[in-house]
This record gives C-alpha cells, structure tokens and sequence, in this order.
C-alpha cells in the first residue's frame, strides 16, 4: 500500500532553498508529522508531495507509482495522485452547502469498484430497518419539537444516523408516520411495510436477473462462477449519499448538511473539511495546519479527533504543524525540519531523549512536560 | 523480462528527446501553462506584427510622386517653381516622412510640434481636472456625512459610460453663440448670455470634456481605496493625536498615491490619443492634436503625406509605451501596499456640519446632475428643434418619426425611428459588442486565471504585459494599423463585409482584453488559491473547477470582464475610424451625421445611444449585481 518515498527533493526560488534535498520515507499507515519553525519549508514540502508545488528537483514515489522525477520530466497532476488534502484555511467552496461540498468531489470520483444494485440493497436493508419498531419511535420522539410535532428534518437526521441509512430510505421509514400509532398498531404496519420492501428487492432481483445480471446477498454483481464483478466507474446517488453520511457522522456535522460555510464556526467549517478530505477515502491524508485557528479546547479535542480517524481509516497521515506538543502527541514519527534541511526523522520520543543536534534539543524544549 | 532489456538498448538521443517530450506534455498538461502559451504567441502575434509593419512603412515610401529625391527641405511653397522634381519609387526606403514630422523647418511645426504641445496641454488639464473633481466627489461620497450620496453615485459614472464626443456634443449644443452658428446654443437660448470663443472650440472645451469623461475613472480608483483602506491605519495615527491635516498628507494621501498614479497615467495616455473630442471640438478652429493631425495627414492631400501620419501614429504609441512602463515601475516597487484589508468596517465620516452638508450635497447634486443627465435633456430637446438652437420655431417630432426625408435632401434621411440605416448601423454595433465583449469577456478570463496561478514564471510577466499593452495602445493607431493589415490582406477597410466584420472583431477584442483581464484577474486573486487547489485534490477536471468553482464565486466579478468590453465597444468610435463603412456601426453612423447639416436627427440617435448603452449597463447589473462602477456605491 501507499508508502512515500522522497529522493533529493529540492525547492528553490532563485538562491533560496525553501527545502533542501530532503530524502525521508513515510511508512505506510503512518502518522508523520512534519515539524519546525514557520517558515522552515514544512508546508512547501507537503504541497510538493500532493502535487500542488513542482519541486526544482528530485523524485517522489507514492505507492508504487513515481508521481515527480525530474530526471525523466514526470509530474503527476494533484488530481491524478490519489491523495487527500486538509487545508489551513479549510478551503471550503463558499458557493456550495455543506452537502453540496462533500459530493461535488463524490461525482467526480471514478474507481475500480465491485458493480451494484443500490436500489436492491436499499429495499433489503429497508426491510430489516423497519422491524425495529422501538428504536424507529425512539428516533422520531427525539425529533418532536416544543409543541409536540416531529419536526420532519430533525427526524430524518436521527433515522438516518441510527440505522446508518441514506436520506432516501430514512424518507421512506418517515413517511410510515409510526409515532402517531400505537405500538401495536405500528408493530403490524411495520410487518406489513417489511414484507412489501422485500418483495421490492426481489422484484428488483427479478429484473436484474431478466437483463442477464445476477446478484450476490450484498448487491453486487457477479459473472457464472460467482466472483464479483468489479468495473472503473462513478458512484451513483445512492451510494454517494451513503458515504456523505457516513463521514458526516464521523466528524458530527449531520445537522448542518444544508447550510453554507459562512454559516458554521470555525470548528465546525473544519469538520466538514475533515468530512470532505475524508469522503473519497483516501489513503493518503495530507493535513497543513488544521487546527491553527481552532480555539484551545477544541484543538485538544480535533487532536484526539485526528487520533481516532487515523486508527479508524488506516490511512497514511502527513500532518504539518508548528506545535511541538502536538507533533509529539499525533506522530508515530517526527520529521523536524529547519531552514528547508531534515535535522531528524524517527518517533516523538527519541527525537524527545536523543536529540541529533543542538537545534533539535532547542526546539523540543517547547514542549512543556 | 524482454522489455527492460530493450529499455537499456535505447540510445541516449532517445532518452533526451522522451525526456524531452515527457517534460513538454506536463507542462502543457498544466491548464495555466498550456493557456499562457497560447495567449503569448497569438497576443505577441497581434500586437508586435502589425506594430512593425508600422515602422516600416513609416520607411518606406508610401505613394508615387509624393517623397522627392533630394532637396528635401525646400518650402512647400516653393515646390512648383522647382519644376520637375526627382521622386523615390514606391515603396523604397527613406527616413523623408520622419524628417517632415521632427526637423523639416517648414512641416514640422504644423505636422507635429504644435500638434504635440497641443494634446499635452489638452492631457495635462484633463487630467488635473479629472483628479480634482473625482476626487473630491470620491473623498465627499465615502467619507462624509454629505446628502444625496445614493442619487450622486448613481449616475456620476454616467459620463464613463457614454460616448466620448457625446460629451464634447453636448458642450457643443449648451455653449456654441452666435459667432458660429445661427442660433447659438442652449445657454444663450436660455439666458442670452455669450461665452468666449475660447470657450466654445479648443484647446479649453476639449480638456474640460475629457477631464469630466474620466472623472468617474479617478471617482472610482480613488474612492474604491478611501473606501476599502483599513480605517485603523487613519485611527493609529488619532490615537498618536496627530493633527488632522498631518494625518491627511501623511497616511491618507500616500495611501492614495498608487491610486493617484494610475489614474494620471491612464488619463493621461487616454487624453493624449482621443481623436473624436478634439475633432468635434478642435477642427472648426483648425485646432489639431497629435490624433486628429495623423487622421488628416492619411486621408488628406491625396496620401500624399501618409508616411508622416504613420509616423505619428508611432509616436504616439511609443507615448503609450512610456506610460506603461512607468505605470509598470510604480506597481514594481515596494511601496505598493495592500489597501484592502476586509476590516474596513467603520470608516470614520467627516462631519460637514448641519448647514454645510445640505449646501454641498446639493451642489454637488446641480453639478453632477448637470454633467450626468445634462446630456441627455439636451439630446432629446434638440431632437425636437427643426433648426438647431432656435427654440423660437417650437418643438417637434419630426427627427424621430417623420417618413419624408428631412435636413439635406439630398442625404435623404427620414426620422430616426423609420431610418432603415439607423437600425443597420445598431445591429452593426449590437453583433459587434457581443462579439467582442464575449472573445475579450473569454481570452480575459483565461488570462487572468492562467496569469494568476504563474505570475512569478517569465512567461506569465510575459502574457500579463502583452495582454495589458494594448490599453496604452492609443485607438485610432490600433485601428490606422489593422485598417493596413486588412488592407494588406485584400479586404477593403471601408466596406461593410463580413471580413471587414471579422477585423473589426478582432481589433475590438485586442483593444479590450486588458479591461478583461485585469477585471478577471483580480477576481483571482482575492479567491485564495486553496479553494482550486481543494477541488484538483478531488480529481475535479479542470474546466469542471472553473465552471462549478471559480466562475460562481467571482460571477459579478468576472461578468464585469464581459459587460465592460461590450459597453465600450458600444460606445467606441475611435477604434474604427479606419474600419468599416460609415453606416455599419451607430457610432461611426452619428459621428457622420455631424456633417451632414440634420443636428435634429444627430441629437436624436445620441440619445438613442446613450439610452441603449445605460439600458444594458442597468440591465446586467440588476441581473448579475455586475456593473462598470462595482466597488464604490452611494449610501453606504
């Protein structure tokens, strides 16, 4: 998997070295951090590996793919490298709602992908949802407003949440109105409502089938010896939706899904920045700063955040920062940089007690212990 | 494995030329650079060909029996005693058309030297004038408690927008006496008063009408930085209770000094190479600047002074030139400072006390509303008079819906609205402005995004110069130019054909993409490079970023790119004088009209025409929030 490998990069700008042939390895599923002084050619370097700044020389490898070579002229777009990016600033589209910033990359992105029917696997999972009379009534009584009603948006949010459902099936679930009935009475329609999605899903089966097209239990297409199918293609609605939930309920930002970015705080922009980077699944996350403009309680908090994604993506993290104790708390390696020069590349605790040089030692002092 | 074994065998020719190849392809795969790319060879091409079959010419004898072989400096005069005289061949070299315009001692004077005192005296009030009342009005608009803002920032930029020599028509019809013609103008209908001669043609009429032309320019630049500098640099220096005519000279005032600069060069430059205000102002009185002599030196004398136009017309341009290359220094320097800060929230107003806001805000509105919509009454009310200035005959409607021919018979025009020419001559003018505000609205758009992203490579300084060059480039040049390529190429510059369309097309869209993209580029500039860069992140395609993204964020911005050439190209005169027939375009149509003797019908297809172009101003900026006056308003 995605292993980065730098070989002599170098960037300069006249006599200026903003970095200065820099070699280092960044393992796969690590979480490096680049570390120094503003200005030391931290940002430059993680610009130059997403492919945002074209170094004056040298080699980038990520994965098995070499992505810069000056030697032989290669330069891979920043749209072709595969990779994620968090920006300092967040970077969000101010001309397009929460949901509109996440999908408008989800549309473009094209993959190798097993083929599926989601319109089936909607009515499947749909017929299952809907058993759960209880928990459907729960979702819907946190939803009721001041005066009693079920504030439809609201309800929507916690279907969609609690059984991890797309917005069109948490419609569908809605649209039974179960909390005006008894439990009963729900408990029949529900029943009812089941066997009807499930016939829905066969009858889609059916369909398929007729086209020459069979289906495994999970949706997805299979050929006569019953392997999967697995074709470049885009995601469809469904499936896009899915994902846009998905990442939403990781970073928290479900109800803010139809606002603008100026209408969010700055913790909250950032999140839906997290949730963008992350939508397309990326296995490498480049991050620059994120937590700059975060006030300190919330930075603390976005930093076990971080930890946390890390662990569940099992992505490749490169994360900028000027903060040593941050570097110290995220890494799993610490790449200190000065002046454009790597000063030492190994794991926050022996750059901590073994210091290479009298700037490293300086620098670390930093850190309050 | 056989491949890599072959791979070894490869020459190292071969591995220079597909490094080479490799090295090109992602360099052009690079939108910003395939662009720039582009725009250098096709802008390099239109600009520097033409300007050097120019210089050329100027060089090279222009018409048989015009250039004689020796005995240059013998007065003009004096040639027929000569008797036969020797004269160059067609199209031989010779520095004699120089030599009539800067030593000759009998040409000289009249070709060149006075002509030249004359525009720069014309250009230096024009400018003064411009500066000091745009900037009043600007300081007045954004920093102080003065009335009627709204209603004043309305219309001030009224004069931009309408056609130059409308202006000097105006002037014309409000203060023409008796001297000249048989009424006299509106203000001597209207209170029997006589102004001087001077007053009326040369040099004064001519500096006053391009002055007010670009005081809404200086309005602009000027009030677009008092309104968005950062007032906490002016409350800096309140707190270090620095007097307030001190905190004036020595913050504001240098602030404002880019602002100041550009606004003098560019006027400066625009005033010198005006061709249609000192023709309808200066040659009644025989009152010649550099632009009106080249005109009359090409078509006069049987082309027989042609080469001397030519020349002047390089002069010119090189006056052009000199201005860009100051404005360029000045730009370059470190004391160019970021004024726009975004936190210009509280802009401390001047109080102008309880009587004496009142006082200014209306006369500031009486003048403005003078200047502004002044034109328009008198258009239309001079529509209406059968004999121009006499208001004794009573009004009518003749000029706009008579179907018998009026004025001169012998042109036989009926009235303006039954005038089969009038409505050729606006269509002319409509495809043209769309044609040219859409090409230039585009190429601007690509350049200032493409500029943007690589303005520190060389060949980003490259395009962003080229493209801005033929903003200096002064109009009747630039037309003079193509009028000889076109010629050069078989299509009658006169003609009303589609080739002749097609150059005027291109001429337009030179002359505008500077507007373009300079508009579009700062657009790029304020949206943070990030905002891109997110979507490439993406795998967003390019054109996909540009028309989801970039597009929609900077919309009014970018808008403004296409209305600003289509408006000017509606109101362009200057730039076609040499192109086209005289009833393709409405411009040239009126300008023509001037001689004809039928002021009625003049007077009502300029109003005709300014209605129309305020008409489309209004209309894109209610639809897009776009306009030519973005970025200061009244009221706020």
């Amino acid at each position: 998997m995605p292993k980065i490998v730098l070989t002599d990069v170098t960037k300069r700008w006249g006599g200026f070295f903003g970095v200065d042939h820099l070699s280092m390895e960044i393992e796969d599923n690590g979480f490096v951090t680049l570390l120094g002084p503003s200005g030391c050619g931290k940002t430059t370097t993680l610009r130059m590996i997403a492919g945002l700044e074209t170094p004056t020389s040298g080699k980038i490898q990520i994965g098995d793919k070499i992505v810069f070579d000056s030697e032989e002229g290669i330069n891979v777009s920043a749209a072709n490298r595969h990779v994620g990016f968090l920006f300092q600033n967040y970077a969000l589209w101010p001309h397009m709602t929460v949901y509109k910033n996440i999908t408008f990359g989800l549309q473009e992105l094209k993959d190798d992908m097993p083929l599926i029917d989601s319109a089936y696997l909607k009515y499947l999972g749909l017929s299952n949802t809907v058993l759960n009379v209880v928990d459907i009534k729960k979702f819907l009584g946190y939803a009721v407003d001041k005066k009693g009603k079920v504030d439809k948006d609201k309800a929507l949010l916690f279907l969609i949440d609690g059984f991890k459902i797309s917005m069109s099936a948490a419609k569908e679930l809605f649209d039974l109105h179960l909390d005006e009935k008894s439990i009963e009475e729900a408990k029949s329609i529900s029943e009812a409502k089941s066997k009807e999605f499930l016939d829905k899903a066969n009858a889609i089966k059916a369909q398929d089938e007729a086209k020459g097209i069979h289906l495994n239990e999970k949706g997805e297409y299979i050929d006569e010896q019953g392997s999967v199918i697995h074709k470049v293609r885009k995601l469809d609605k469904e499936e896009i939706d899915l994902r846009v939930r998905h990442v939403a309920r990781i970073v928290h930002i479900g109800e803010f899904m139809d606002r603008y970015p100026s209408e969010l705080s700055g913790g909250q922009q950032q999140r839906v920045a997290i949730a963008r980077t992350l939508a397309p699944g990326p296995k490498v996350i480049f991050m620059d700063e994120p937590l700059s403009n975060l006030d300190a309680k919330l930075r603390l908090e976005m930093r076990s955040e971080l930890k946390r994604l890390h662990m569940d993506t099992g992505s490749t993290f490169v994360y900028v920062t000027h903060d040593q104790q941050e570097a110290m708390t995220l890494a799993t390696r610490i790449c200190l940089i000065n002046n454009g020069v790597l000063q030492q590349y190994e794991p926050p605790l022996d750059v901590y007690k073994k210091p290479n040089n009298l700037f490293v030692a300086d620098f670390k002092e930093g850190i309050s212990s | 494995m056989p491949g890599a074994s072959v791979k070894k065998e490869r020459s190292p020719i071969f591995k220079i030329v597909r490094r080479g190849a490799t090295k090109t392809f992602t360099f052009l795969g690079v939108p910003a650079n395939s662009i720039l790319v582009f725009f250098a060879f096709v802008l390099l091409l239109l600009n520097i060909y033409p300007l050097f079959t120019l210089v050329v010419s100027s060089f090279s004898v222009q018409a048989a029996n015009s250039v004689p072989v020796s005995d240059w400096d013998v007065t003009v005069w004096n040639i027929w005693d000569l008797g036969e005289r020797e004269y160059a061949a067609l199209g031989s070299p010779t520095g004699y058309y120089w030599w009539t315009i800067l030593v000759s001692s009998d040409l000289a004077t009249g070709f060149f030297w006075l002509p030249l005192a004359r525009s720069l005296l014309v250009s230096v009030f024009a400018c003064i004038f411009s500066i000091v009342f745009g900037g009043i009005m600007a300081f007045l608009i954004t920093r102080s408690n003065m009335p009627f803002k709204k209603f004043i920032g309305a219309i001030f930029i009224f004069p931009y927008i309408m056609p130059q020599w409308t202006l000097a028509l105006f002037w014309k019809n409000f203060f023409i006496t008796t001297n000249f013609t048989a009424y006299g103008g509106e203000l001597q209908a209207l209170t029997g008063l006589i102004v001087p001669d001077w007053m009326v043609y040369g040099w004064f009429p001519i500096a006053m009408v391009l002055g007010l032309h670009y005081t809404p320019f200086s309005y602009i630049l000027i009030g677009g930085v008092l309104q968005n500098m950062d007032s906490n640099l002016e409350e800096a220096a309140t707190i270090l209770n620095i007097p307030r005519w001190k905190r004036f000279t020595r913050v504001t005032i240098p602030m404002l000094k880019p602002a100041l600069f550009s606004t003098i060069l560019l006027v400066f430059s625009s005033a010198m190479s005006s061709y249609s205000v000192p023709t309808t102002l200066g040659n009644p009185v025989n009152f010649y600047t550099l632009a009106t002599q080249m005109k009359s030196l090409i078509e006069g004398s049987g082309g027989k002074n042609i080469g001397s136009g030519y020349a002047v017309a390089i002069v010119l341009i090189l006056i052009g030139v000199v201005m860009l290359i100051m404005n360029q220094l000045q730009t370059g320097s470190r004391k160019q400072f970021t004024t726009v800060t975004g936190k210009s929230g509280q802009i401390s107003k001047r109080n102008l006390g309880k009587v004496g806001r009142w006082v200014i805000g209306v006369v500031a509105s009486i003048l403005v509303a003078f200047v502004c919509i002044g034109p328009m009454v008198s258009f239309f009310l001079e529509s209406l008079l059968p004999n121009s200035g006499d208001f004794s005959n009573g009004l009518s409607f003749k000029a706009w819906i008579s179907k018998e021919p009026i004025g001169n018979a012998s042109a036989g025009y009926v009235g303006l609205l039954f005038e089969p020419r009038v409505w050729q001559a606006l269509r002319g003018s409509v495809l043209l402005s769309l044609a040219c505000g859409l090409l230039a609205g585009l190429c601007g758009l690509l350049i200032g995004y493409a500029v943007s992203r690589k303005r520190k490579s060389a060949l980003g300084i490259v395009v962003n110069n080229v493209a801005f060059f033929p903003y200096l480039m002064p109009s009747v040049a630039l037309s003079l130019i193509f009028m000889m390529l076109a010629t050069g190429i078989g299509i009658p510059a006169t003609s009303a054909t589609f080739g002749i369309f097609v150059v005027m097309v291109i001429v337009g869209v030179i002359k505008y993409i500077p507007f373009a993209s300079r508009t579009s580029l700062n657009a790029m500039l304020q949206l943070s490079e990030e905002i891109e860069e997110a979507g490439m992140i993406m795998h967003i395609p390019w054109w996909k970023r540009m028309t989801r993204i970039i597009f929609p964020i900077q919309k009014a911005a970018f808008i403004s790119g296409f209305l600003l050439p289509f408006i000017s190209c509606m109101r362009e005169l200057d730039l076609f004088v040499f192109l086209g027939s005289d009833y393709f375009i409405l411009t040239r149509f009126m300008f023509m009209l001037e001689d004809t003797g039928v002021a009625a019908l003049e007077n009502a297809a300029n109003f005709l025409l300014i209605v129309i172009i305020l008409g489309a101003n209004y209309l894109v900026n209610a639809l897009t929030g776009a306009s030519m006056d973005k970025g200061i308003g009244g009221g706020k």
